[in-house]
């Protein structure tokens, strides 16, 4: 047999079609839901090629400006479903408004982020956080493991959040209670996210 | 002088704690969009938000 075409019920199709050459069984779990395809689970990667000063006690939004160009470490971003706005200003993205530096999928579902930074020598004992924040509240926080001075202090943070497909966006935030420092967010900076599933 | 430094001037009782991003009272924040610092969030129970005058 060849393809199979499931016509819509008023308009469109789905074509089915089946490797050539190859004999395989895909089994469909005995479950309802969306079966995921790569069309349909957007992902990116982005990086930044500042390195912004810090200011004590103000939240900074990551200039995660690099999602094409390589994103360090040998490491190449993307945006796969162009949800990722890597500009300074708020642009609309697939009808989504989506401020500088966030991610706004147009699928709705279950994302997981990650976001690492390094921060540069704050002072020794402050804190030093990165958080992951939906529709501008804070949503999951990581603190920065090191004692500062004159170390480099890395700030991880990952998780899981739903995301509705229509508005919901997030962004990466750094704060540290140490003033004169900076963030390291070229190469030892990634932010990432991708659909895990659908809603 | 930056916003972080004219609030505490204004204040000197204000610790770095008081901005701290989860259990901070006051938020101030950068969009990275060049507009510059802001207070996102002032919920201090008893300092007044300083006015546009006292932060110029």
């Amino acid at each position: 047999m060849g393809t199979l075409v499931l016509n819509g019920a008023t308009s469109g199709s789905t074509t089915i079609q089946p490797t050539d050459a190859a004999t395989v069984t895909a089994t469909l779990p005995g479950a309802t839901g969306t079966i995921m395809v790569s069309g349909n689970m957007p992902a990116f990667s982005a990086s930044s090629s500042t390195n912004p000063t810090l200011t004590a006690g103000v939240n900074l939004t990551i200039p995660f400006a690099n999602k094409t160009a390589g994103i360090g470490n040998g490491l190449q971003g993307f945006d796969t479903a162009g949800c990722f706005n890597n500009t300074n200003g708020t642009v609309t993205l697939n009808g989504i408004s989506v401020p500088a530096y966030s991610f706004a999928p147009n699928v709705a579902g279950y994302y997981f982020f990650s976001v690492v930074v390094g921060i540069y020598y704050p002072s020794s004992g402050v804190y030093n956080l990165v958080i992951i924040r939906k529709n501008n509240v804070n949503s999951i926080v990581g603190e920065g493991a090191g004692s500062g001075g004159t170390a480099e202090v890395t700030c991880p943070c990952s998780g899981l959040i739903y995301m509705n497909g229509t508005s919901d966006y997030v962004t990466a935030i750094v704060q540290t209670g140490s003033s004169g420092c900076s963030v390291d967010s070229g190469s030892n900076g990634v932010w990432s996210g991708y659909l895990v599933r659908a809603a | 002088m930056n916003l972080y430094e004219k609030i505490t001037a204004i204040y000197p009782e204000l610790t770095i704690q008081d901005f701290h991003a989860i259990k901070g009272t006051i938020i101030l924040q950068n969009d990275s969009d060049g507009k510059g610092d802001y207070i996102a969030k002032w919920e201090h129970p008893t300092l007044a938000r300083p006015t546009a005058e006292q932060l110029a």
